[in-house]
């Protein structure tokens, strides 16, 4: 396709330059430069023989000004300068032939003005001279005046007139001498006689005889050059190669011609061609626009399908009710697309930055996890909440790195879930308490048992004393009236005896001390069930988790007190700390009761009679931190990583719903920003640290 | 498809074709005849001596601009001499001295020629060195005795002289150059001519424009011979001659410079020492002293000497006043060039 293109081209290209040369080989006569520059050599010509003849006629007198001569020279120079252009186009060779002719020419004129300014200045004198001699003789003749001629002189000066006027005429070199021969002794009787007059006639006749011969000579030089002659064959010359180069052009317009015809015809060629081929070419155009119809008409059924799809898609992004952020690596939002539902969002983020949209802690969280995300080129998960309208809304935010330093942010509205979670929350919460329920009232069912026996003791001892008291009283009236009988007496020994007053006095303080203490018992784990199940408050509030530690130890004695032994060491230096007092209860109660169900487990495997449960506080630098140590089991390493996972147990079905841990974790990491961690040794037991941090 | 821009070219180009065909077929042409003007003019042969044309076409900006330069003394070395200095037309187109004075003070080697009708010589100078007008210019602004400069310098002045530069930019494409500078020069030169002299009236058919004595010295100056040199529209300027032709001038004046040697100086031909170019005797009342050594001091004094030494007579008191009297009604005037 390419070659044949350039091929055609290369064609074109070549007939176009082909033609030109062919048009410039006929364009070489300028027929009208030609004309001139012929009407100037034959000009040049004419005025050559005209300035031959001005001069002839200036040599004889008809003509009287040199004007006429200066005037023909002036035309001769002009022509011949102009002349110096030739206008057809010779080859170099004939061009430099005609130029030598030229240059001859002008050498030629240059001598022949030479010799015209000679003959014009030899002719005014030989003029003068012609004119004034025969004068001269006259009155030299007639005068009178000394010093007179003598008639031998006189004759003399006759006879030489006639000489010279002859020699004037004929020029005839023999006679010459005897004219100077004459002159000279003529010469000699003037030095004689004085006569300038005389001396003046001879030096005119010497002129005539000295310059007849020399103007002859110009005259004879100049017409001798015979430029007219050269101009003609300059003519001759500039013909023949005019008629060469005529009948050049002519050769060449037939050329031209027949070139011309022939290129008309294949010109109609190919358009005849040209016609053809369009005509095929429509019909190819017919099916391949019915071919293109078919196509769009495929594609349009794409389009159709590629719209519903991307139609599908939008539908789905705005679905789903999680709001997409893309941002760049600056946190500059290119794209928003809002959440549905509650629309917390203010709308057109494009072209805004986070630092504009979302408060300042929770936009530095965003660019943090962002950098994190381009960093590790890995998912950043994290929440954060937004407050509006008394509402606190949660969020849950995924990043995920897309294209270069691009982020896309799926944003969801996790304040349901949250919601949902404090539910769960208070569920377990719950669920533990109904676990405890038994215990506790196990717990409370012994003293209030034994508080009941030593009510019944006391109650019975009453009675016993009651009978004593009243013979004691029979026994004092009698005494007052004197009527004192020994019945009376026996009868109050009698009684003293029946009452054992002594086992009575000795075992009712002590029955009295054990109802109290059972009372206490009780009081105090109903206080402690108060405070365990204390519903805490939305905001944190300064708590003396020692104190809070043992009510939760209280109450979950019954869970722990068949496999354990509980040693608390409580630093009493501890500071309050702020704290969701009824979440930290939880999740304590959450660790003894899995620390006692770890040990339990190696009690009923018989390792052990019974284990021990250890409770320590301390303060640490900005840290409260709680140890729950136990002598269980331990945490297998395989699970290790999973125990804070929620819905992980290792119990038994029923035993336990596996949200404990869970929610601790999140109690304590998330609601407190402390710490939950654990050292763990197989066999040996595990301890829980929680640190809390003492500041808000 | 049938009627696409290419399918148009196509045409287009086929009929430019059919155009270069048709011309081609056409045959060429015949040299049409030459037909020669003729070349003698009869007004020419009547009398030795023409009147000169009483009009002359100019470009008038190039005369005016000319007419500035020629008084311009920027065009000396020391901007003190202009072309006027020595062509004063209040005194005939001369400056009626011997030989002119250049700059700082020295002497010029020649009598200064007038100005006036110099373009009918058919050289310029006394040795006629120059063919033209405007190659006339270079001898007095370089000539170190007269104005002393040079064209770079004159160039550069004139380029800083805001007058000019406008008026040049105005005439001449290459602005102000040497070559403008003379063409401007050399055309207001060719309007300084005299014509409708009493004499030339009197050539127009005017009889009475000559008295008696002034027609019967015109006649003794044809019969004498003088016509035979001084003849044509300028009565003179259209020929050489030697100076001394009937006797030697050089020897009886004595002290023989280089300037005498004339013709000589430009042609180094033997031939040609002591030949001058034969002058105008236009004006010749107003241009004394005579010859180009400005040894005449009055007109009887330099017809009595041409009389000598180039015609071999010795003319009478009587004869010589009847030629100054003829001489006299050479004087014509001198128009400042308009229309």
């Amino acid at each position: 396709m390419m070659n044949a293109r350039i091929k055609n081209f290369s064609i074109a290209i070549g007939l176009i330059l082909l033609l030109t040369f062919l048009y410039v080989e006929t364009t070489d006569i300028n027929a009208e430069e030609h004309n001139q520059y012929m009407r100037d050599l034959r000009q040049l010509k004419e005025l050559h023989a005209t300035l031959d003849k001005h001069v002839l006629e200036s040599r004889y007198g008809l003509l009287t000004t040199y004007d006429v001569v200066n005037h023909d020279l002036q035309q001769i120079l002009r022509l011949q300068k102009e002349l110096a252009q030739v206008p057809v186009s010779f080859g170099p060779a004939e061009k430099t032939e005609i130029q030598t002719l030229l240059n001859e020419q002008a050498q030629l004129l240059q001598r022949k003005a030479s010799a015209l300014e000679q003959f014009k200045s030899q002719n005014a004198i030989i003029n003068n001279s012609l004119h004034y001699f025969p004068v001269a003789v006259s009155k030299l003749l007639a005068s009178t005046t000394h010093p007179a001629l003598r008639p031998a002189e006189k004759e003399a000066v006759t006879h030489l007139l006639q000489e010279v006027l002859v020699y004037y005429l004929l020029t005839d070199p023999n006679s010459e001498p005897k004219i100077q021969q004459l002159r000279a002794s003529l010469l000699t009787a003037a030095a004689q006689t004085e006569s300038q007059n005389f001396k003046t006639t001879l030096s005119h006749a010497q002129t005539i005889l000295t310059l007849k011969p020399e103007i002859d000579r110009t005259l004879q030089e100049m017409i001798s050059y015979r430029s007219a002659a050269l101009v003609e064959k300059t003519i001759a010359q500039y013909e023949s190669y005019y008629q060469q180069t005529l009948s050049r052009t002519n050769f060449f317009r037939a050329v031209l011609f027949i070139f011309s015809v022939l290129l008309l015809f294949y010109i109609g060629y190919i358009i005849v061609k040209l016609k053809q081929t369009s005509t095929a070419l429509q019909a190819a155009n017919e099916t391949l626009d019915q071919k293109v119809q078919e196509r769009t008409a495929k594609l349009r059924d794409i389009n159709a399908e590629l719209q519903r799809s991307e139609a599908n898609n939008n539908a789905l992004i705005y679905a789903i009710p999680d709001s997409l952020w893309r941002m760049n690596h600056s946190g500059l939002f290119l794209d928003f697309i809002p959440p549905k539902g509650d629309a917390v969002f203010p709308m057109d983020w494009e072209g805004k930055t986070v630092f504009e949209m979302l408060p300042f802690a929770v936009a530095e969280k965003t660019m943090h996890y962002i950098r994190l995300a381009l960093e590790k080129e890995q998912m950043q998960l994290f929440d954060f909440q937004l407050h509006q309208n008394d509402r606190t809304y949660h969020y849950e935010s995924r990043l995920l790195v897309c294209g270069t330093a691009e982020i896309l942010a799926i944003v969801r509205d996790i304040s349901e879930q949250k919601f949902l979670e404090e539910q769960l929350q208070r569920a377990q919460k719950l669920e533990s308490i109904g676990q405890l329920a038994a215990g506790i009232a196990h717990e409370i069912n012994t003293p209030t048992q034994y508080v009941g026996d030593n009510t019944r003791f006391l109650k019975d001892g009453f009675q016993d004393l009651q009978a004593v008291v009243t013979k004691n009283g029979q026994l004092l009236q009698a005494c007052r009236s004197n009527t004192i009988s020994p019945e009376l007496l026996n009868e109050v020994e009698e009684a003293v005896d029946q009452a054992d007053l002594e086992y009575l006095t000795e075992e009712i303080p002590k029955a009295i001390e054990q109802a109290l203490l059972g009372v206490e018992r009780i009081s105090k784990i109903v206080q402690s069930m108060k405070e365990f199940a204390h519903p805490g408050s939305d905001d944190k509030q300064a708590t003396d988790l020692n104190r809070a530690i043992e009510s939760t130890i209280t109450i979950a004695r019954n869970q722990w007190k068949y496999v354990a032994d509980l040693a608390t060491d409580f630093d009493p230096q501890l500071p309050l700390v702020p704290c969701f007092v009824g979440e930290f209860n939880q999740v304590i109660l959450n660790l003894i009761i899995n620390a006692a169900h770890a040990i339990g487990d190696t009690v009923e495997a018989g390792q052990q009679k019974k284990g021990r449960i250890t409770v320590h506080t301390r303060q640490r630098g900005e840290w409260a931190e709680i140890r729950i140590g136990d002598t269980g089991t331990g945490i297998p390493e395989a699970v290790r990583s999973k125990i804070f996972d929620p819905f992980f147990t290792t119990k038994q079905v029923g035993q336990g719903t596996g949200q404990g841990l869970a929610i601790s974790h999140q109690v304590i990491v998330e609601k407190h920003q402390g710490q939950l961690s654990f050292e763990t040794e197989v066999g040996k037991g595990t301890t829980f640290i929680i640190r809390l941090p003492l500041a808000c | 498809m049938l009627y696409s821009p290419k399918f148009w070219a196509l045409v287009t180009f086929a009929l430019a074709l059919t155009t270069v065909l048709l011309w081609s077929h056409k045959p060429a042409p015949k040299v049409a005849p030459v037909i020669l003007a003729d070349a003698s003019n009869e007004k020419w042969t009547t009398e030795p001596i023409l009147p000169i044309p009483q009009e002359t076409r100019l470009d008038k900006r190039k005369v005016a601009l000319g007419e500035k330069l020629f008084n311009d003394p920027r065009l000396s070395q020391n901007n003190e001499i202009a072309c006027a200095n020595c062509h004063n037309f209040k005194l005939g187109g001369t400056d009626q001295t011997a030989r002119s004075v250049g700059l700082k003070g020295q002497i010029g080697a020649v009598n200064s020629p007038t100005v006036f009708n110099a373009t009918f010589n058919f050289k310029q100078f006394w040795d006629g060195r120059a063919e033209t007008l405007e190659a006339q210019i270079d001898g007095p602004t370089h000539a170190a005795n007269e104005m002393g400069s040079n064209w770079p310098d004159i160039v550069g002045k004139l380029r800083q002289a805001p007058e000019y530069t406008s008026a040049f930019a105005a005439l001449y494409p290459a602005g102000i150059e040497a070559d403008s500078i003379k063409d401007a020069i050399a055309t207001f030169e060719r309007s300084l001519t005299t014509p409708d002299s009493r004499f030339d009236q009197y050539l127009r058919g005017n009889q009475n424009a000559l008295t008696k004595e002034e027609k019967d010295g015109y006649q003794l100056f044809k019969a004498y011979g003088c016509i035979s040199c001084h003849q044509g529209v300028n009565i003179g300027g259209n020929m050489f001659q030697k100076f001394g032709v009937m006797g030697d001038y050089f020897r009886d004046r004595g002290n023989i410079t280089p300037a005498d040697y004339g013709r000589f100086n430009v042609t180094h031909n033997e031939a040609d020492k002591f030949v001058f170019k034969v002058p105008s005797l236009r004006n010749v009342a107003l241009t004394a002293p005579y010859f180009h050594d400005g040894s005449a001091p009055r007109l009887e004094e330099a017809v009595f000497v041409m009389g000598r030494y180039q015609l071999g007579r010795e003319l009478t008191p009587d004869e010589i006043a009847s030629l100054v009297k003829f001489l006299k009604t050479l004087t014509g005037e001198y128009k400042k060039y308009s229309s």
